[in-house]
């Protein structure tokens, strides 16, 4: 049976998360009712009465897929506003490049800066002329055209403009379909991303570019072939997450190479010679269920690597997918194994933190699988007390992150929100003792004088044993200081009447 | 434009006319900006905006607070309005506010949603709302500070009869697209406050809602930009009869000498004071400045010079540059996107001036490094060669790659602004004169 009943794949522009799955953006109750309404489809049609332009778009996460791609470059096709955010990305996306040993160059990207004119007469010919400039002058591998707003309510065919010049330009040239108004989910931009893929890059090795053909007069022919089967055999591809930093590539990469398995990083920080390889593999991990499904099921039905989706956070979960992927490649007892004796080490190891961290009480809030899951590093791990756990927003793929805590913790609030005047309502409300927040996401716990960690940065050490170490590490030094918020606190001024924190942090939902 | 294409450009260093709106109601005390468009319009700008101007942060309701319709692709197909009303209602209840002013997005424009019409069922609210449209394609960041300086002061404070003789506006430094628009403006009001005048400068902390409801009363505008927000200066003279002069900002001690005493001839000032507060300040600027001249000659810290700006700094910096560090300027990058007219007024005004150094306007980053390049070649093997260096590029941050190519110093002052943190300080008047001295000759001795 075909996984994503492949017809997303035909279709020249990709479907939003909304149209693929059950999805929302606003929830508030217990982690078991999440799930029920999740399965039972009641989660769509829940809105507010009041939001703010908190979220970033897709567009914004699919310049984050391609931009650490090496030698690419990025046409944004829209006004010149959008895109503005890589002067910032490309500093991240640097320094992820120095960390990983590759070179740190700008990120070359154009703005084909549709003017009144062209939203008039459309932005085609503009499109066609920066993507030729770009191949001309920067000489990419990658071109990826990011198809804003503008030109998808003006009703520009991109896809048309990719087919035709893609006879014209050396470098290999695709385009992600990414505008903000067409999904209130910015996960929908993985789909696109990996779409853009899947339509126009060349996933397969080529013939005396990667590899010379054997020779069947060889006698070694058939000992060589079945060598490479070997090597396949025990390769995974890993795919990597933006939010995933060096260390977390380098630790999880380090526990599977103890099985003796092969593991390829894929496709951030890659490039297209490495990007061809993705189908010579015997499994595809994804690291977060919300983040890869479109694209491993497509090379599940396509070359039929199978594929396994698991957060590798903190000790239980990291044990199974440990367990899990080791029992796929037959080497369950040596992963149980290599899961006890880690286990004991970091145990040792954290030992000192937990006693500082006992019995605090923690709001966790982020990406809704990071969350869900984290709730057991942050409980059974490191013995702390969970007060709610928040998502930014939810899809009907998180579900088996969630069914842990369901188990776990049934009566545990879950909102789904990333609204900071909701957040901080219940931050002043339920007086945690720590706030994660997603990256980039501090500020308002922090302006309320909470000790408030990123429940993940990009660059940080999250995944894995080293991850639970670090994450320790991290909130017991938190703990250690918190006069920088506490004072900073005394001086802000929230823009929200006072009633406001009087009220139900949900007061603006609706069904 | 760029010479890139047609029309495109490559690493813009602005974002759209919503996100310079943004920026600056940001920075207005006591006014939110709602962004009536996507929800990561907003979203997406608050890096643009918090970050990209040496780390401003989002302010009091702006960056990742800012109310937004959100809207979504019903919206899109069948009209954005009710989403907004209903934005605006509970922004009515919910937020502390002396004026709402409602920004538009490109995909409310072209639908065309009738935001007027939204904001017109709002008279009698407790907030006043306000509407500007600011759709990208119209215009870009600068744009975006224009229309909301003419919306709220052109089309809705009201008029005063009465003219405070003291009182002046200062516009024309733009928030965050001028990184160091606070500091700036806290100099310049220091100066004028030093010979007695009052002074609204709107975006520095010490700002109230007051200082915008009184801007009517001023008997001058000074408008430190020779490009952006002109017409809107033509438009306030019209409404509330308040005179205005064009200028450029001033940096160190000569130009600012330069801009005071110009100053006595727009708007009455004690002459004697005048004289006594340049004597006073020159007298604590040299006292300063002198002490780094036995680096500064010793270590013969004298380059050629590129600038990389907004059109703002460009004329100032070049000319502090020349006169007062006695660094050869060879050219002067303006990368502005500005319209041909706006292209012509500014290169008469260069010219004008004398400014020293070649004006390049130039919209595309790797056309600036490749500029760079070809006119400091260095030397490829030729026994005598007189090389255009070492040089110094003051630009942006983006301008550190073309630096590490050409083997040049760079520092940023322009837009974006990403490798220093920014908090009160100002390049502008005697204060920012001696800053901007310090920042630079800090490049060459920081590996010390």
């Amino acid at each position: 049976m075909s996984e994503l009943e492949n017809k997303y794949v035909e279709k020249s522009i990709p479907p939003t998360r909304e149209e693929r799955l059950e999805a929302t953006d606003a929830y508030h109750g217990c982690s078991c009712d999440l799930l029920d309404c999740s399965r039972n489809c009641c989660l769509k049609g829940k809105d507010r009465d009041f939001w703010q332009g908190s979220s970033s778009c897709q567009m914004f996460l699919s310049i984050m897929m391609s931009a650490p791609i090496e030698n690419s470059v990025l046409i944004m096709h829209g006004p010149v506003g959008c895109g503005h955010q890589l002067h910032i990305q490309t500093f991240s996306t640097n320094n992820g490049k120095r960390v990983r040993g590759l070179t740190p160059n700008p990120v070359n990207w154009l703005s084909t800066n549709l003017s009144t004119t062209e939203i008039v007469n459309g932005g085609e010919k503009k499109l066609r002329e920066a993507i030729e400039y770009a191949d001309k002058t920067f000489r990419p591998e990658f071109i990826f055209v990011l198809s804003t707003c503008a030109p998808n309510i003006i009703g520009d065919d991109v896809e048309k403009i990719i087919e035709d010049e893609s006879k014209v330009v050396s470098a290999q040239l695709t385009a992600i379909h990414c505008p903000g108004f067409r999904s209130k989910y910015v996960s929908s931009a993985y789909d696109a991303f990996y779409h853009s893929l899947i339509r126009h890059i060349q996933l397969e090795p080529i013939e005396y570019k990667d590899y010379v053909p054997l020779n069947p007069a060889d006698p070694n022919a058939t000992f060589l072939a079945a060598g490479y089967e070997y090597k396949k055999k025990y390769t995974v591809n890993v795919m990597t997450l933006e939010s995933m930093g060096a260390q977390d590539e380098a630790e999880l990469s380090r526990i599977l190479n103890a099985l003796n398995l092969n593991v390829n990083v894929l496709p951030e920080y890659s490039n297209a010679d490495k990007i061809r390889f993705v189908s010579e593999a015997a499994l595809n991990v994804s690291l977060c269920w919300m983040h890869d499904d479109y694209f491993v099921k497509y090379l599940k039905d396509k070359y039929n690597v199978p594929y396994y989706m698991g957060m590798p956070l903190g000790l239980k979960a990291t044990r199974k997918w440990l367990v899990d992927i080791g029992e796929h490649f037959g080497l369950k007892k040596e992963a149980e194994r290599l899961a006890d004796y880690e286990e004991k080490l970091v145990l040792e190891a954290i030992a000192p933190f937990k006693e500082k961290l006992k019995g605090k009480r923690v709001m966790i809030s982020g990406g809704s699988v990071r969350s869900a899951v984290e709730a057991s590093l942050i409980h059974d791990d490191l013995g702390m007390e969970i007060v709610s756990v928040i998502g930014l927003l939810y899809d009907s793929n998180a579900e088996a992150a969630f069914e842990d805590l369901v188990k776990d913790h049934p009566q545990v609030p879950v909102v789904v929100s990333d609204q900071p005047y909701e957040f901080v309502n219940q931050v002043k409300q339920s007086n945690p003792d720590i706030v994660l927040c997603h990256a980039n996401g501090l500020t308002e716990p922090a302006k309320l004088g909470a000790v408030t960690v990123p429940e993940f940065d990009i660059g940080g050490a999250y995944f894995g044993y080293n991850g639970v170490f670090q994450v320790a590490r991290q909130l017991a030094f938190a703990l250690e200081n918190d006069s920088y918020v506490k004072e900073v606190s005394k001086h802000v001024k929230f823009p929200y009447k006072k009633t406001w924190y009087e009220k139900d942090p949900f007061t603006y939902l609706k069904d | 434009m760029g010479s890139t294409a047609k029309g495109i450009i490559e690493r813009p260093r602005t974002t759209c006319a919503q996100g310079g709106a943004l920026a600056t109601l940001a920075s207005l005390p006591d006014v939110i900006g709602i962004s009536h468009a996507a929800e990561g319009c907003s979203g997406n700008l608050t890096g643009s905006i918090g970050t990209c101007s040496g780390y401003n942060g989002e302010g009091y309701c702006g960056g990742t607070q800012t109310p937004s319709s959100a809207v979504r692709e019903k919206n899109v197909v069948f009209g954005g309005t009710d989403r907004l009303r209903q934005e605006l209602k509970s922004a009515q209840e919910l937020l502390e506010a002396k004026l709402f002013v409602v920004v538009t997005g490109c995909m409310t424009e072209i639908i065309g949603d009738d935001v007027q019409a939204v904001v017109d069922e709002f008279e009698d609210a407790e907030t006043p709302v306000i509407a500007v449209n600011t759709p990208s394609f119209e215009g870009d960041a600068y744009s975006g500070y224009e229309r909301v300086l003419t919306g709220i002061f052109n089309k809705y404070i009201p008029t005063s009869d009465e003219k405070d003789d003291k009182l002046v506006n200062i516009f024309g430094v733009i928030p965050n697209f001028d990184p160091n628009y606070r500091g700036d403006l806290e100099e310049i009001k220091r100066l004028l406050e030093s010979v007695g005048l009052k002074v609204n400068t709107f975006f520095t902390p010490d700002q109230t809602y007051d200082n915008i409801l009184s801007a009517s009363k001023a008997s001058l505008n000074i408008h430190f930009s020779r490009v952006w927000g002109v017409d809107f200066e033509k438009g306030f003279e019209q409404k509330h009869g308040t005179p205005h002069w064009i200028t450029d900002l001033p940096i160190g001690s000569v130009q600012t000498g330069a801009f005071l005493r110009e100053l006595a001839e727009h708007i009455e000032i004690d002459k004697d004071l005048l004289e006594e507060v340049i004597k006073k300040e020159e007298e604590r600027y040299y006292n300063y400045f002198i002490k780094t001249l036995d680096l500064v000659i010793n270590a013969q810290f004298f380059y050629y010079a590129a600038t990389v700006t907004n059109s703002n700094y460009a004329i100032p910096l070049a000319k502090y540059l020349k006169n007062e560090l006695g660094w050869k300027v060879d050219d002067v990058f303006v990368t502005d996107l500005l319209t041909k007219v706006k292209a012509k007024k500014f290169e008469d005004v260069f010219s004008e001036l004398g400014v020293p150094g070649d004006l390049i306007r130039e919209t595309d980053t790797k056309q600036i490094a490749w500029q760079l390049n070809k006119r400091h070649a260095r030397n490829q093997g030729q026994r005598y060669f007189d090389q255009h260096g070492p040089l110094f590029i003051v630009g942006s941050s983006l301008e550190k790659y073309a630096a590490q190519d050409i083997g040049a110093l760079t520092y940023a002052v322009s837009y974006p602004v990403v490798n220093r943190v920014i908090t009160q300080r100002g390049y502008s008047g005697y204060n920012g004169g001696l800053n901007l001295l310090s920042d630079l000759i800090t490049v060459p001795v920081s590996g010390r």
